[in-house]
């Protein structure tokens, strides 16, 4: 009984975990609760046997995914400090920057465009400003 | 315990500790190890809803899926884990484990 109980638990849990897997992949965008269009949800379905065994073996997809985790891992090894709650690192021709939003203090700064729009834009002190160049478009 | 007209067990308060804690937390900066402040508060927070609208539920299933919700969060970005225990929690009740 209690065995039962028990497998009942852990198989649900482990069904739920690739439910969730397929709907934040497949279903939803960016880890968000955005759901994608449904013609993109339903392009994305293939039920073709070949496309499915394709997909399990492709060897340079994973390829890919290893070299980028073991970049992913390596930037995040060597983040340091840059300014309150910014982390940064480059790793070759990559680079990633870490904000962590309850540890960043705010600078706020007031750009007027070429159109005569003014931009509010907030970044982390200790850092430089974004450039005005990046607003204008 | 009853709190004027309402009835809070163990857990119920426990859970309401906890929310408290890491609203505190937040409030001063304290930071944690591995764990995200904000994904623990969002996370405890429902689960106070879920164990609140179902108070009968069984607490030894509630408990393993908090658990493993909890730790899931060090390794899953947080809108899984939140799709995670909404869809073991459906299951559960569909299964009536809880």
């Amino acid at each position: 009984m209690k065995i039962k109980f028990y497998s009942l638990i852990l198989g649900t849990m482990i069904f739920s975990f690739f439910v969730s897997k397929i709907l934040v992949g497949q279903v939803f965008l960016a880890n968000s609760p955005k759901m994608r269009p449904l013609s993109s949800i339903i392009a994305r379905i293939n039920f073709h046997p070949v496309a499915f065994l394709n997909n399990l073996t492709n060897i340079s997809f994973r390829q890919r995914n290893i070299q980028n985790q073991q970049t992913t891992a390596a930037l995040n090894s060597a983040l340091k400090s840059v300014a309150r709650g910014v982390q940064a690192s480059t790793v070759g021709n990559n680079s990633l920057t870490v904000y962590n939003i309850d540890e960043v203090t705010w600078v706020r700064i007031n750009y007027t465009l070429k159109n005569g729009k003014t931009v509010i834009v907030d970044y982390p002190l200790g850092t430089d400003p974004p450039p005005i160049e990046a607003f204008e478009n | 315990m009853y709190v004027g007209p309402f009835y809070f067990d163990t857990k119920e308060i426990f859970l309401i500790l906890a929310s408290i804690l890491l609203g505190v937390a937040m409030f001063f900066g304290w930071s944690l190890w591995w764990f995200d402040k904000r994904a623990l508060l969002t996370l405890v927070v429902l689960m106070l809803f879920t164990k609140g609208l179902l108070p009968s539920i069984h607490n030894e299933a509630f408990f393993i899926l908090a658990i493993v919700t909890i730790f899931s969060s060090l390794y899953l970005p947080i809108f899984q884990v939140v799709l995670f225990y909404f869809v073991s929690f459906l299951m559960f009740r569909l299964l009536k484990v809880i």
